[in-house]
């Protein structure tokens, strides 16, 4: 998750300098608003990124070594439905099945 | 070894066999499934559905305007048609195809998943642009007729005072809607990139579409809430008493085009970005080459998108109370990155082996109409140019000349993976041919609207001075017009001509990403099974071994 959290970061960083040099030179309050809060939606999800990626091990999709048999997850078997995926090779990792069925689970087929 | 003639089918057989869905058939299987391909077809066929309603409306308007005084339409008419073309074209059409048709249909391909992240929220989102679609083209059925204000709805002239009819409301509504459509999809396809790429599909290994979808997505979060915010702001003003938009009342008139351009800007830019990946991927392939600058392709785009949430008041230089160096400097520099995408395309082309299939032929035809386009940018970025050319028919040219340049690389997309969605090659001649009226009528349109602008002739005028000169020049773009018509008439012809006829294989083009791994079309859950992902172009290294990608330290064997 390192280079999403670095990308939102930087995307972050960049807006709130665009904020800042706006918000003293033109003294306007609209768009200084819409940019610190474009600012702060940044950094909110690039600081738990960054977060997660120094607490949790490499996922097998940030691994560029990673095999095949590294990305079949464990699934939760109570919360699968009969009807949910069941592809032989899955491509979603622990992580994306624990994450899914815990907070997504509704949304899911 | 996969070559064009002789494809070999490395995924799969092509029937349920092996596949374990069991799903809804027929009708039903299009009203409730949630499979992302069938999700992303209903999306691109009710996108060109609009592209062909709005194209309707842009031929009135051009047979409004063939002559001097026109009388094709009334005045009332006019101020509807050219709204709802607008507000058609750009919330109906090139939005939900650039980031709802084929990004649903292949994203999750590109990556190695088996499905979108949110499958219900993606068919949601779906629902919601087509109710969305049909609540704003009501507005036709009232007795006030549709919005007629612009597709930007400036205040004060949106209000209930001036505009006080149900057709604006049911504009405010179809964008609340479509708003909503949107932003769902931004966090779907977040969630589906950050969470659902097959192992060893690290972010420097996605296609250079993938990350354009990203960035399109990331885009969309931030922006679309605040289009949301100043609908209900301005639906407020119409019937609940506020005034936020009216001076009577203590508002700002002006803080509609502050809002509404804050969305406005990033707005072109997430229609723009996908087509950019498309046409990266398209010039890769049929360049027989990897895409050049790979990195530098996804900095680029995301300092642009970076950059258009800075520009949004270079569409108010005129209104006196915005920072003009400011805006000016910023949209300046948006020409950089554009210019280094500019740059990659034409050094992925160089000293390839270039086959020009109509794909290529799109791409190609989207490089030269969006550099024509970008380069008028560069003047309007000018505040002294743009207080001249505001309100003209220069403006009019320009974003026309940007975005049927997205439509050239739109219809270059869908012939590029409409083999991979539907199993089946559109006719390679009948495609040519429409590109050629299509390329041909966007110069003729664009052309001569770029010099009435510079001659002052105004934009939104159903009716204007009769001067030979415009006369002719408005037949010319008229002309333009048609033949941008008969090219939407003969993909139709095309999609008829073609239905299939012409099996397409796995991997018709040699293609280098891992949409073209699986079957074409894809099984339910996308792969019956994957290759090892160890470069940004898995299909190539998995079907041309003695090519592939090397990694770090690995050098190429040098022969005695």
């Amino acid at each position: 998750m390192k280079v999403e959290a670095k990308m939102l970061l930087a995307l972050g960083t960049f807006f709130g300098i665009m904020c800042a040099v706006y918000w003293n030179w033109s003294l306007e309050n609209a768009g200084g608003v819409m940019m610190f809060a474009g600012m702060l939606l940044c950094f909110l999800p690039g600081l738990y990124y960054y977060w997660w990626s120094r607490r949790m091990p490499t996922r097998p999709e940030d691994n560029p070594q990673a095999t095949r048999e590294e990305g079949a997850g464990v699934a939760v078997p109570s919360r699968v439905p009969p009807s949910g995926p069941s592809s032989p090779v899955s491509a979603r990792s622990p992580s994306c099945c624990r994450w899914c069925s815990e907070s997504g689970s509704w949304f899911r087929a | 070894m996969t070559d064009v003639l002789h494809p070999v089918h490395v995924g799969g057989p092509a029937n349920d066999d092996h596949d374990e869905h069991h799903g809804p058939t027929g009708i039903l299987k299009w009203l409730t499934s949630t499979d992302h391909k069938v999700i992303g077809l209903s999306y691109t066929v009710t996108a060109v559905i609009m592209l062909v309603i709005g194209g309707l409306f842009a031929e009135i308007i051009r047979g409004q305007l063939a002559s001097a005084n026109g009388t094709l339409v009334s005045f009332a008419q006019y101020n509807e048609l050219f709204t709802m073309h607008g507000s058609v074209m750009i919330y109906l059409f090139a939005g939900p195809f650039a980031f709802g048709a084929l990004a649903n249909i292949i994203v999750p391909i590109q990556i190695g998943a088996p499905d979108m992240a949110f499958p219900r929220l993606n068919a949601l989102s779906y629902w919601l642009y087509l109710t969305g679609a049909i609540t704003m083209l009501s507005g036709f059925f009232t007795a006030g007729g549709a919005a007629n204000f612009g597709w930007v709805g400036y205040a004060p002239l949106s209000n209930s005072l001036n505009s006080p009819g149900a057709g604006a409301d049911l504009w405010i509504g179809g964008l609340l809607l479509t708003g909503f459509s949107a932003i769902f999809t931004g966090v779907n396809l977040t969630a589906t990139i950050f969470y659902l790429r097959a192992p060893g599909m690290t972010m420097f290994r996605m296609p250079i579409f993938t990350w354009n979808l990203l960035i399109t997505a990331i885009l969309i979060l931030l922006a679309f809430p605040v289009l949301t915010a100043g609908l209900i702001m301005l639906y407020a003003d119409r019937h609940f008493g506020t005034h936020i938009f009216t001076v009577a009342g203590g508002g700002v008139p002006v803080l509609w085009q502050h809002i509404f351009w804050f969305w406005g800007h990033p707005e072109v830019y997430i229609l723009a970005l996908p087509f950019f990946g498309m046409v990266t991927e398209i010039i890769a392939v049929f360049s027989r080459k990897p895409v050049f600058g790979y990195k530098g392709m996804i900095f680029a785009t995301l300092s642009i998108a970076a950059l258009s949430l800075g520009v949004w008041a270079h569409h108010m230089f005129t209104t006196g109370v915005v920072l003009l160096p400011f805006f000016s400097i910023m949209s300046l520099l948006i020409a950089v990155p554009t210019g280094i995408k500019m740059f990659n395309w034409i050094g992925t082309m160089w000293r390839g082996q270039i086959w020009f299939s109509t794909a290529m032929l799109m791409a190609v035809g989207f490089v030269f109409t969006f550099l024509v386009g970008g380069i008028t940018w560069i003047y309007l970025a000018s505040p002294p140019l743009d207080f001249f050319t505001h309100d003209t028919y220069f403006v009019v040219a320009h974003f026309h000349s940007v975005v049927m340049a997205l439509v050239l690389a739109g219809m270059g997309g869908l012939y590029y993976w409409g083999p991979k969605i539907t199993g089946y090659l559109l006719n390679e001649t009948l495609g040519k041919i429409q590109f050629w009226f299509l390329f041909i009528g966007i110069q003729v349109f664009t052309f001569p609207m770029y010099i009435l602008g510079l001659q002052g002739m105004p934009r939104r005028m159903a009716v204007y001075p009769h001067d030979p000169q415009w006369v002719h020049l408005n037949q010319v773009a008229s002309l333009g017009a048609v033949l941008i018509g008969v090219s939407t008439v003969l993909f139709v012809v095309n999609m008829v001509y073609s239905w299939k006829k012409y099996p397409a294989g796995d991997n018709p083009w040699d293609a280098h990403t891992l949409e073209w791994f699986t079957t074409s079309p894809p099984p339910h859950h996308n792969f019956y099974r994957l290759p090892q992902i160890r470069s940004e172009r898995p299909t190539w290294d998995h079907n041309h071994p003695e090519h592939r990608a090397l990694q770090h330290g690995e050098h190429e064997k040098t022969h005695a």
